[in-house]
Formats: C-alpha cells, sequence, structure tokens
C-alpha cells in the first residue's frame, strides 16, 4: 500500500526535481532539446523511484520475485504519470492556444506591452518556423543542402504511427486544423 | 473529450472511493493508483489521434517531399492558407476561455484565467521563459 500511495505522489517529486535540476544543471548546460532531455530525465527518475521502493518500502523477507514485482509496479506507475507529466510540460513549450491564453493574460494582467505585439506577430509562417527549428533541435529533421529530411526516431515513427492509427477511429475522415486542442 | 476525461477520471476514482469505503486499501489501492496512471497515458495520447499535431503533421509533410527533401518555404507554403492567430482565437472564444468585449479587446474568463496563471506560474517556478507556442 506504501508502495501505492509513493507513485500516487510520485508527479509532485518529479515537479521538485525537474525546478531542481532546470535551475541548477540546466542553468549551465543548456540542452540541445528540452523535451528529449526531459524524456531521458523521467526514465531514470522512475528508475530511481522503482530502486528507492525497494529499498526502502520492500520488506527485507520478500523473495527476489517479489522485489522484482515490486520495482516493476513502482517503476511502471511513475512511468505513467511521467508520461502525463511530459505532456503537460510539452503543452508549456508548444501549444498555441496555451501560448496565446498566456500572451492574452500577460498583456491584460502583468501590463507587458511586448506580449501584445508578439501575440500580434504570431503569425503561420513564425509557428512554422519556430517548428522546424525545434524539430531540428529534437533530431526529428535534419538540413541537409538547404533541404529538411527526416530522420529515423521516435517522432517520425510516432507521427507515422497515428496517421495510420487515425481511421481506426474516424475512419476516412480527416479532422480540421482547428480540431487541435490542447495537444498542439 | 469531456467525456473522455469524465470516463477514464472517474473510473479509477471510482475504484479509490470503493477502496476507502470497503477499507480493503491492500489491494485495491495498487490497483486504483495502477489504473489511474494508465488512464492518464490514454487521456494524454488519445487526442494525438483525434487531432492534428502542427509538428507531426509537419514530419509528414517533409517526408512526402523525400528523397529530396523540403525547403524551409515549401514548409511554410504548406500552412500559409491557415489563419493561425485569428482561428485560435476563435477556438478559445468557442471553448469559453476567452470573450470579446465590445471594443474589439480579448478578455479571459475565469476557466482560461486559471489555465493561464497555471502555465505562467509553472514556467517561472522552473525558471523558464514563455513557451514558444
Amino acid at each position: 500500500m506504501a508502495l501505492a500511495l509513493f507513485c500516487l505522489f510520485s508527479p509532485g517529486l518529479t515537479f521538485l526535481a525537474h525546478v531542481f535540476v532546470e535551475r541548477s544543471l540546466f542553468r549551465w548546460m543548456r540542452p540541445r532539446s528540452r523535451q528529449n532531455t526531459l524524456v531521458k530525465f523521467l526514465l531514470i527518475v522512475s528508475g530511481i523511484y522503482g530502486l528507492l521502493a525497494v529499498w526502502l518500502l520492500t520488506p527485507k523477507y520478500f523473495s527476489p520475485l517479489e522485489i522484482f514485482f515490486n520495482f516493476s509496479y513502482t517503476f511502471i506507475t511513475t512511468l505513467g504519470f511521467g508520461y502525463a507529466y511530459f505532456h503537460f510540460f510539452n503543452m508549456s513549450e508548444t501549444a498555441r492556444r496555451i501560448h496565446i491564453l498566456v500572451l492574452i493574460y500577460e498583456h491584460t494582467y502583468l501590463k507587458n506591452e511586448t506580449a501584445k505585439k508578439e501575440l500580434v506577430a504570431y503569425d503561420a509562417s513564425k509557428m512554422v518556423s519556430i517548428r522546424i527549428d525545434r524539430l531540428v533541435q529534437m533530431g526529428a529533421l535534419e538540413l541537409k543542402n538547404d533541404k529538411y529530411i527526416t530522420r529515423a526516431g521516435g517522432l517520425a515513427l510516432m507521427a507515422t504511427l497515428f496517421r495510420l492509427v487515425r481511421p481506426l477511429f474516424y475512419g476516412n475522415e480527416q479532422p480540421r486544423n482547428d480540431q487541435v486542442r490542447y495537444f498542439s | 473529450m469531456k467525456l473522455l476525461f469524465l470516463m477514464f477520471f472517474a473510473l479509477p476514482l471510482v475504484f479509490l472511493g470503493m477502496t476507502i469505503v470497503s477499507f480493503e486499501w491492500r489491494w485495491l489501492l495498487p490497483s486504483s493508483v495502477f489504473l489511474l496512471s494508465l488512464c492518464v497515458v490514454y487521456i494524454q495520447s488519445f487526442p494525438g489521434f483525434q487531432a492534428v499535431s502542427p509538428s507531426l503533421e509537419m514530419v509528414n509533410a517533409v517526408k512526402s517531399y523525400l528523397p529530396e527533401g523540403a525547403s524551409r518555404q515549401q514548409l511554410i507554403d504548406s500552412v500559409q492558407n491557415d489563419n493561425l492567430l485569428s482561428a485560435r482565437l476563435e477556438d478559445l472564444e468557442r471553448d469559453g476561455l476567452t470573450q470579446r468585449q465590445a471594443n474589439g479587446e480579448i478578455k479571459l474568463n475565469s476557466s482560461g484565467l486559471f489555465l493561464a496563471r497555471v502555465f505562467f506560474w509553472y514556467r517561472r517556478a522552473l525558471g523558464l521563459p514563455r513557451g514558444d507556442g
């Protein structure tokens, strides 16, 4: 039961660990891609949670199989919450609606005049340029002879997977771009 | 989307409620937490199937230009017809997050203000500037 409670509160611990890492380590060593780094960070943190669960919360008389089960349970459960945390961070970084909401907030409530200028200048070409640069930083795209090509990896695989699986939910009807919710 | 949230958050919460009522903490709590973890994974993944993610669409767009590859301008042109800002502002208004005033100014509704504050302070806590969108 202690394991379950530990897992339930793990997102809070992950957030605190993320704040610590961002404010200390990444202040001096800026990562190439924050998203890629966060994925690795969450994998490591979930592994540490699993080890902590075995070390602190598993009775000494447990068999190796039970110890392995406790590790796996903690690792998988905290990784699931970590995945949700990754999307939350990703929304704060990439979501267009969140970006617009925060700009309106800064302009209206914090009287930040540059926020209004940025909001007006936020057009399609700027959005695409930001995304191209981000995809290059993440290693999903590569610039060769002034042309962008895809690189094999997680994001290219995800793009194909989502395109293939979408018809299972919606048939051949393609979603409109304005159906994008907070995901992008 | 609201139904999805209701379904996948309500189910683990019902489990947690049963845990409290039945006092079967030992068995029900670990399974409830595990179920909750799987549910949040599904909830976070589902919008990817439901809606267009511009980044993933851009990767697909580049793939369609292979093996030569796509120039920056070709990629920008591929989404130029999308009137980004006004379309997103209309979406925000339709979802009840913002409200257009009589003088044309856009005001945040309570839910919009809540979301904006959460993300603003989250970035502040991390010591990061505002996301690029």
